[in-house]
């Protein structure tokens, strides 16, 4: 196990230097840089030339990146563009709102889908099953802007029970308890954003599991040996369907991740992902590429995260 | 335990939610009940974007100065028409030959944390925005300066143009009589005993670009990342003290933010044009609009062979009905505009060559022009059909609208026009193209054939210079129309020594009335941004020269 796991590490570099590689040529090839978007009558054409020459971006394309991947070597993530920002600080400061909320989501997911799952697969082809089949659907695929609007206008405006936007309210200076309780309520309507199609797809990943685990001989054994429904489907069924539920863990943290981008854009959500959409626009390259990389490290270690679980849930499993 | 157990547990939580909420609510309106008795309260305004950083001489945009023009004095403020007045000044002198600039500053004010203002200060920021280190795009306001350049190259200690002469007086001397000088002069004096031993170049990664220190009508409080500044009044303030006690400022999406207005989170928020119906039946809130100083309009690049002849030009404006533009997508939020120049600004001429809707006059211009109609019914000369692509940037609904309507109203006429969407940095790189290897280059015809922006008076209408005279085209400048003329070199170089008003409006009028005759750029309409505002928000009212410029007489009542 532990052999393996250094293998893995070992593996993870050479795929993320290829990643930033991708993601620096990508950002190139866009049309524009930073100066550009500050174009001004009054500064003159040499001033923004000598700013450009000063923040390396006349260099050629491999000695940028070059830079870049040294700098990153000694951990400094380097600094926006036009306001001299420091990116790793910036990237801590939005960091937490969305550990926070994709952390909500995440919990919510599995909270949320296993059980129904069971229920689906428990209920199969009666009415709750295609009820919540229709549901599942829908959850994925109704776009998260239109449902997180839609659930402003509903939670939010119409019945007044939370918040619009944001993360606390502004100015209010709650904290402890208060600020617990504050936070619940801002977090409650973008986490059912993002969580909903990993709901859905949790559920039907339970549910198939589970009537694959329900057909089986062990399963007829403990029904005839008059264990009670409850036993058989939680005790023996769910837990041996949750095997191939762990992978949908590993596997749905860069999905929240990237689900953050828009839903923290319209609930104005102070996380990463909505930096990272202003970045984009800004096209600030350093915060980009630092974002990309993190989120790499994040879906790379989901990843890996999973395939241990795997092993750890299911003893035959070796590597 | 078991299932009780946790339906219990739901309960509880549940419970507890609601007494928190109910909490809060007593608690709100205790507050309310305070501001019936005292003159303060707090207004909560919304942003679309928030600021980069909050020191006005670093690359400062429009999200920076909505902050940093509360927290900040400058020596010079424009007024409503845009002349200035003195802030930090008490009054300003000028020399006979309009060269020697002698500022009498306010005598007792200090800045929020307690440090006497002086002419050290002001002459610490000027002599700074020179710096050799300074890079971040506000030294053409010291250019004129004698010794700028020099000080700049490191050539000399000092500049030899800025002279404090006691604590209240500081004298500026300009190597030529320059007419904009004193708007340039338009931005926040920094704090020289917080800065003074940061290298300029440095500045843009000082802790103060994010808790500022100005002298302004309002002090900074806190900002949190994403989310909000606060803002609290200024009690020593030497000008108008803030009926206020505090101004938030959050920043968020156009609609989540309209959903905050609602809510009653927020006070005030900007609001699409398109959005307007939905907020103006509202009871507790009203629209006020923000008029602005620019103008959309197309621009043509004349190194391709159709736009070079002004005569295309001519047609492709008197084909253009601006009238129902402006009624079926701005309504009331908009104008007409048939000056380059600002309508609401000295620099608009009342007598300007006008191109009205004719698609006949077009037509007959375009056949004076040497085109002819082809069996598909599209002009074309010498076998080249009339036809171009019209870049059309994101990010403003109405202008997006606009080129849709302009197709068709070319098309009309017998032009083959295609519109592409891109975004605001991707047609930069069209308008100020570069060479493979990064650096800029000429306009070619191949860059582009149209495009449709808005463009403005920030300060001055110098800054027009850069687009229209003949030496600042790319890669020296943003005439990317390619527009020459010698007559309008003159006039834009004259107008910039003329001291006399009166005469410096003249010649700038004069260069409106040959860009017209010209038509270089088509101008389309004028754009005002509509903001809904509760009503227990008094005195917003906003313009030209910010949001927040006036926000010291804002007021709040219940």
């Amino acid at each position: 196990m532990k052999k393996y796991l250094i293998k893995r590490l070992l593996q993870s570099i050479p795929i993320l230097i290829g990643i930033t590689i991708m993601t620096f040529a990508i950002m190139q090839l866009a049309p524009g840089n930073p100066m550009q978007t500050m174009i001004d009558p009054k500064i003159s054409a040499e001033e923004m030339q000598r700013a450009q020459e000063n923040l390396g971006m006349n260099d050629s394309l491999p000695v940028q990146y070059v830079t870049w991947l040294k700098e990153i070597a000694q951990g400094n993530f380097g600094y926006t563009v036009k306001t001299g920002q420091s990116v790793g600080g910036l990237i801590v400061e939005r960091l937490p709102a969305t550990l926070l909320l994709t952390g909500t989501a995440f919990i919510m997911a599995f909270a949320i889908g296993v059980p129904l799952g069971v229920y689906s697969a428990t209920h199969r082809y009666k009415l709750p099953d295609y009820v919540l089949t229709v549901i599942s659907f829908v959850g994925i695929s109704i776009p998260s802007f239109f449902f997180g609007l839609a659930l402003i206008f509903i939670f939010a405006l119409k019945l007044g029970w939370l918040p619009t936007s944001g993360m606390i309210t502004v100015g209010a200076d709650y904290s402890g308890f208060q600020l617990f309780v504050d936070y619940l309520k801002h977090v409650t309507l973008p986490a059912i954003v993002l969580a909903l199609p990993t709901i859905a797809v949790v559920m039907r990943f339970t549910r198939s599991s589970m009537l694959e685990v329900l057909n089986q001989d062990f399963i007829r054994t403990a029904d005839s040996k008059g264990l009670s429904k409850k036993v058989v489907y939680l005790k023996h069924g769910l837990r041996n369907a949750l095997i191939p539920v762990i992978t949908i863990f590993g596997l749905s943290i860069p999905f929240l991740f990237g689900g953050a981008y828009i839903t923290e854009h319209i609930f104005n959500w102070p996380g990463m992902g909505s930096l990272g959409i202003q970045s984009i626009v800004a096209r600030e390259y350093p915060v980009i590429m630092a974002l990309n990389l993190f989120t790499s490290i994040l879906v790379m270690s989901g990843n890996l995260l999973a395939d241990v679980m795997y092993a750890w849930a299911d003893p035959r499993i070796r590597y | 335990m078991g299932k009780k157990g946790f339906v219990g547990i739901i309960f509880l939580i549940f419970t507890l939610l609601l007494t928190a909420c109910s909490s809060t609510n007593n608690a709100e309106k205790a507050s309310t009940a305070e501001t019936e008795e005292v003159v303060g309260g707090t207004v909560t305004i919304a942003f679309n974007s928030e600021p980069g950083n909050l020191n006005p001489a670093i690359w400062a945009t429009t999200s920076d100065t909505d902050i940093t023009h509360m927290v900040f004095d400058s020596l010079v403020v424009p007024d409503q028409e845009l002349k200035m007045e003195g802030r930090l000044a008490e009054s300003w002198e000028v020399s006979e030959d309009g060269k020697i600039y002698t500022f009498k500053l306010k005598d007792g004010v200090t800045w929020h944390d307690g440090e006497a203002f002086t002419a050290d200060d002001v002459a610490f920021t000027f002599t700074s925005l020179a710096d050799g280190a300074y890079d971040s795009g506000a030294y053409w306001r010291v250019d004129p300066l004698v010794g700028a350049a020099e000080y700049k190259e490191g050539k000399a200690k000092s500049i030899e143009g800025i002279e404090v002469v006691d604590d209240t007086t500081i004298k500026f001397t300009t190597k030529e009589p320059f007419a904009p000088f004193v708007s340039g002069l338009f931005i926040g004096i920094l704090p020289e005993h917080v800065l003074k031993d940061v290298s300029p170049g440095e500045w843009a990664k000082h802790e103060s670009n994010r808790s500022p220190i100005g002298t302004g009508p309002f002090k900074f409080v806190k900002w949190e990342t994403g989310q909000y500044i606060e803002l609290e009044a200024n009690k020593d303030y030497f000008g108008e003290t803030p009926k206020l006690d505090r101004l938030i400022a959050r920043f968020g999406d156009a609609n989540t933010m309209l959903a905050s207005v609602l809510s009653k989170d927020v006070d005030i928020s900007p609001v699409p044009v398109s959005e307007t119906p939905s907020v103006e039946s509202l009871d507790y809130a009203s629209l006020v609009t923000q008029n602005s100083l620019s103008v959309y309009y197309v621009g043509f690049n004349t190194k391709s062979a159709h736009f070079d002849d002004p005569k295309v030009r001519q047609a492709l404006a008197h084909a253009v009905d601006k009238e129902s533009i402006v009624t079926s997508i701005l309504g009331e939020y908009g104008n007409i505009a048939d000056d380059i120049f600002p309508s609401k600004h000295w620099s608009h001429s009342p007598d300007l060559p006008i191109y009205d809707f004719d698609t006949a006059k077009s037509e007959q211009l375009l056949e004076e022009a040497g085109y002819e109609k082809n069996s598909e019914g599209i002009y074309e000369r010498d076998g080249n059909e009339l036809s171009f692509m019209m870049e059309v940037p994101t990010g403003t609904k109405e202008r997006e609208k606009s080129a849709v309507l302009l197709k068709q109203m070319w098309e009309k006429i017998g032009v083959k026009v295609e519109l592409r969407s891109l975004d605001f940095p991707t047609l930069v790189t069209k308008l100020l193209p570069k060479t493979d290897d990064g650096k800029q280059r000429e306009v070619t015809k191949d860059d582009y054939d149209a495009y449709i922006l808005g463009f403005g008076i920030e300060v001055d209408p110098d800054e027009y210079r850069s687009y229209f005279g003949s030496e600042y085209m790319p890669p020296n400048g943003y005439n990317f129309v390619g527009y020459s003329d010698q007559k309008v070199d003159e006039l834009l170089e004259a107008q910039t020594t003329e001291i006399d008003f009166d005469k410096r409006q003249q010649l700038i009028w004069d260069v409106s009335q040959k860009l017209a005759e010209d038509e270089i750029w088509i101008p389309l309409y004028e754009q005002e941004s509509p903001f809904v505002v509760n009503n227990r928000v008094n005195g917003f009212e906003p313009d030209f020269r910010g949001v927040t410029f006036s926000a010291e007489s804002w007021s709040v009542s219940e």
